[in-house]
This record gives structure tokens, sequence and C-alpha cells, in this order.
């Protein structure tokens, strides 16, 4: 795993996600092999401490039920002697984060809670010492599907704040695109691929990831996939700065051994394709292209594209090119090796 | 009014108000003794787990002993009075409440103390933030029913000069006097029931606040 990333652990009933995930915190021992954290196996570490210091949510029965929110939120702090004052702080902190009101909900039982309220005091209770590995295992499992949903996007805005390296089990694959930043497919106990949501569905490693990533259906996840999982990479050599005139922009076309190049000037992008004959004079300016984050989903690109007859994109991360969408070749692929 | 007179008088005559506090002073300290003995022993069972089903078995035939043939086997080791009504006492309710906390320690569901153990608790804190606690309408309801054998027992205790309210029963079947055994007896009825309901609000109290 990489640090700050989102891993989905995927596989069908019985093919060892939980007992992967269970292995990182020790509570399962493995039979062979080894798991570092930071090049420091996690068999050196006291499994109590180790524990304490990997967030760690469950689908079912995450909180006991004789202890209030408070008490359950904040009893691994409490255990690891922090002061009462500052586990109460830390809980109003955390029961905010998950919007939760603290004034609210302190002090109920978590009988008194639906499900989406309990699951987010699970995730609040993960998050209680700060942990910057967090374990998951179908902490939306038992929710009904437009709360899931809801608690799913939430949990991505949150994600986002907190930069944290999680390990995340479902057997769903809808909620494994929209929440992971890679994929693990795990089958009868072995890790047959890993990869980008994209990777996935376009290059599936056995007809298994196929018919569970429903690569025959790639269309499904427009919704979930973002340009920056299609585009086409750019290299730093193929983009020009603020060119002094035309002809320096000819000789960089000349000489560069890409397709296309991209010119920035006066806070416009230009795409600029390699054969072109006519050499760029000051008509520039049908060259320009449109551009998108690189969050932006496939499925909105997509839709403008269509609506502003445009084929073409680049795609900007924090103001800098790094890949283009071509509609023609995204169709393609999602087409391609099905 | 005669009949208030009369229950007036006996009770003067027999000092039933500080035989009262002789007879609930007795039944504190052995069900006191009980549940000390009785929990420690139930959670020890979790511990050494192999032979908890043969000391069952041996509590079970304590169990089965009548309370009088009980107190009389102890007289010639310990005497008469206090010392055997407690000893009794406390080996019959030792059952009761070492099998409910064995059984309420043992029946936790596991999925809490997975859930404990994966966010970090040791097992000291697991048995006593986790397993102790979901423990307690279990070990409350094994309490509940030893306090009405210790009731029974310290009354009988009266027979063989422990004092308390059986002392005035055992003065009424001799002096063969059904008025003073009669008040006596549904003296000790009331304070028996009025004991149990104590405990049995308790007992609910404890189901709903550490209920699942």
């Amino acid at each position: 795993m990489n640090g700050g990333e989102l891993l989905v652990l995927i596989g069908p009933s019985g093919s060892g996600k939980t007992t992967a995930l269970r292995m990182m915190n020790r509570m399962v021992k493995p039979d062979q092999g080894s798991i570092t954290i930071d090049n420091t196996s996690i068999c050196s570490y006291d499994p109590v401490k180790l524990r304490r210091n990997i967030g760690y949510v469950i689908q079912e029965i995450g909180l006991l039920p004789h202890l209030t929110i408070q008490q359950n939120i904040g009893i691994i702090p409490s255990v690891s002697g922090w002061s009462q004052v500052k586990i109460d702080n830390r809980v109003n902190e955390l029961l905010e984060l998950v919007s939760l009101d603290p004034e609210v909900y302190r002090d109920r039982y978590p009988r008194e809670l639906s499900g989406g309220q309990k699951q987010r005091v699970g995730l609040a209770r993960a998050l209680a010492m700060d942990p910057s590995l967090m374990l998951m295992d179908e902490p939306f499992g038992a929710l009904d599907p437009i709360l899931r949903k809801q608690l799913q996007d939430e949990f991505l805005d949150l994600k986002q704040q907190l930069d944290k390296t999680i390990l995340f089990v479902t057997h769903d694959m809808e909620e494994a695109f929209k929440v992971g930043d890679r994929l693990a497919i795990m089958q009868n106990g072995e890790l047959i691929q890993v990869g980008t949501p994209d990777e996935i569905i376009a290059n599936p490693a056995n007809d298994f990831v196929a018919s569970l990533a429903g690569s025959d259906k790639k269309f499904r996840y427009l919704d979930y996939l973002q340009v920056e999982d299609m585009m086409q990479s750019l290299a730093p050599s193929q983009i020009i700065q603020d060119p002094r005139s035309g002809d320096q922009i000819n000789r960089f076309l000349e000489e560069t051994e890409h397709q296309s190049i991209v010119v920035y000037q006066d806070d416009t992008y230009y795409l600029l394709p390699k054969d072109q004959e006519n050499r760029i004079e000051e008509n520039i300016n049908q060259y320009e292209v449109s551009t998108f984050g690189t969050k932006t989903k496939l499925s909105n690109a997509l839709r403008w594209m269509r609506d502003h007859d445009q084929y073409i994109v680049l795609i900007l991360d924090k103001k800098q090119p790094i890949g283009i969408l071509y509609a023609e070749k995204l169709l393609m692929q999602l087409m391609g090796s099905s | 009014m005669t009949i208030f007179t009369d229950i007036f008088n006996i009770w003067q005559q027999q000092h039933f108000a500080m035989r009262t506090v002789e007879h609930l002073k007795l039944f504190f300290f052995a069900i006191s003794i009980s549940v000390v003995v009785g929990v420690s022993l139930g959670f020890l069972l979790t511990q050494i787990d192999s032979i908890s089903t043969y000391f069952f078995n041996i509590l079970n035939i304590i169990e089965t002993t009548p309370t009088l043939a009980l107190l009389v086997l102890l007289i010639p080791l310990v005497g008469i009075g206090t010392a055997p009504t407690i000893i009794a006492s406390v080996m019959y309710c030792i059952l009761p409440i070492a099998r409910n906390t064995y059984e309420g320690l043992v029946n936790v569901d596991p999925n809490y103390i997975s859930t404990a153990r994966a966010i970090g608790l040791s097992d000291l804190e697991i048995l006593l933030k986790v397993r102790l606690p979901l423990s307690f309408p279990f070990i409350a309801a094994g309490i509940r029913i030893a306090s009405v054998f210790t009731f029974g027992i310290v009354t009988i205790g009266g027979l063989i000069a422990a004092g308390g309210l059986g002392q005035i029963l055992q003065v009424g079947f001799y002096r063969q006097n059904t008025q003073l055994v009669l008040v006596a007896g549904l003296w000790i009825g009331f304070l028996a029931i009025l004991v149990d309901s104590l405990l049995s609000f308790l007992q609910n109290y404890l189901e709903r606040r550490f209920a699942a």
C-alpha cells in the first residue's frame, strides 16, 4: 500500500478479504510472510499499542451498548491516560467532524441511534487517536442503499480532509469504484489483480475480474471514474509556457518528438497537433482548448464536451497541465477489450 | 381493635424491632460474603474452564442437601450460633451467584469482545470495561436468587441460636403460641418479599442499562 491512498480489498465472500484486513492489526496471525508498516514488522509492536494506533471500523455492533457515545468514542483515549478535559474536547471535535451535534448525541446510548448515526460514531471512534492507518471492514454494508450512498459521499469528503492511509474491505463493486484510489481483487484467498479502477475495467487480469468489474458494462462506471483515470498523460517536455513569438512555437513543434504540444499563453491553453502543415501565425486561437480539474467526473466531462462540441480537453492539476482527454480514445477504451 | 393491641403487645414483648435489625444484619453480612466469594469463583472458573463442569457438579450436590441437615452437620465443626448460619448460607449461595457470573462472562456477545480487542483494549481492560459490565444483569439475577436462599437460611438459623426473627419463631413453636408464630411468620414473609422486590428493581435497572 502507498501512504495516503485508499486501497479497496474486494472479492466474493470467503475470498479472504477480512482475514487479510485482520492480519494488519494482528487479530489474525499470518501462517507465513510478513507485514511491515514504515519498514517495521508489525510483529515487533505490542499488539495492544499497535491496535490503538490503527483506526478500526466494522459493519456490525461496533459500539459497546453499556457506554454512552462519548464513552464509546473516548474509550481508547481514556485507557491511554488522556485527561478528561482532553477527551471531552476530542469527542466534541470528532462528533462535529462526522456531522453529529455533540450536545444532542454525546450522552446517548448506542441503542438510541439509527444505523447511519451508529456508523458515524464508529468512524469517530476509529479517528479518536488520530491514526495514520485505518482499517474499514464493510463499514456501510448494513445500511440501506440511499443512506449508504449518502455516507459514502460524506466519507469521501472526510477522506480528502484527513489524509489517511486506508484499507477498505467491501464486496460491493460500485462502492469500490466510488471510494477506492486502487483496488485489490481477491479470490479464494489469493490476490488476483491490483490496480486503479480504470486499469481493472480496461485490462481485467482474468475472466473472474472481468465479470466482477463488469468490464462489459463499463459505461456504468462513468459516474465513478474521474477524468484523470482515463486521460492520456502529458510529458513536461510537451508544454511551452508564454512563448515570445509564433516562430518559437513553430520551432518547438518541429523539434518535439511528441504528437502534440500544449501552449500556455495569457491564461489560455492551446493544444497544437504535430502534423500541422500550416505554421502557426496569429490564428493560434483556433487551437484553444478547454480545461478540467483531475477530479472531474468522467460523466460530467463527457456531457460538457457533447454540449459544447468539443472532442479534446486538457486536464489540469493545480493549474499545471498533466493530461489530455480525447473523447474518441475514451470511447474506444470504454468499449475496448470487452 | 383488640387484634392490633395483641400484635402490638407481641411486638413489644418479643423485641421485634431489635430482632429485625439483628436478622437484617445477619442477612446482609451473609449475602455480602456470598457475593464476593461467588463472583470471584465464577470469574476464576472462566479462567480454568476445564474444571468448571466438575466444580458446578459439586456445588449442585451441596445445593440438594436440605438446609437443616447442613446446619446440623456444621454444628460439630463450628458450634452453634451465627457462624454455622453464615457458612451454610454462603455454601448455598455460591452456586447461583458463581454460575450466573460464569454464564454472564462466558456468554457476552463475542462480537463486542472482538471489537474491543481490535480497537486496542488489553485483556484486563476488556474484562473490566466490557465483559463484567455486560454480565451485570446475569450476576444480579444470581444474587437475587441467592438472597431468597439467604433469607430462608438466616431464619432457620434462629433455631440454632443465631438470633434474628427465627428466634421468635422458635419461641412460638416451643410455647405452642399460634398468635406469635403467625405474627412472626407474616413479618418474615413481608420482609422477604420486600428484599426480593428491591433486588428485582435493581435487576431490571441493570438489564435496561447494560443490555445490548
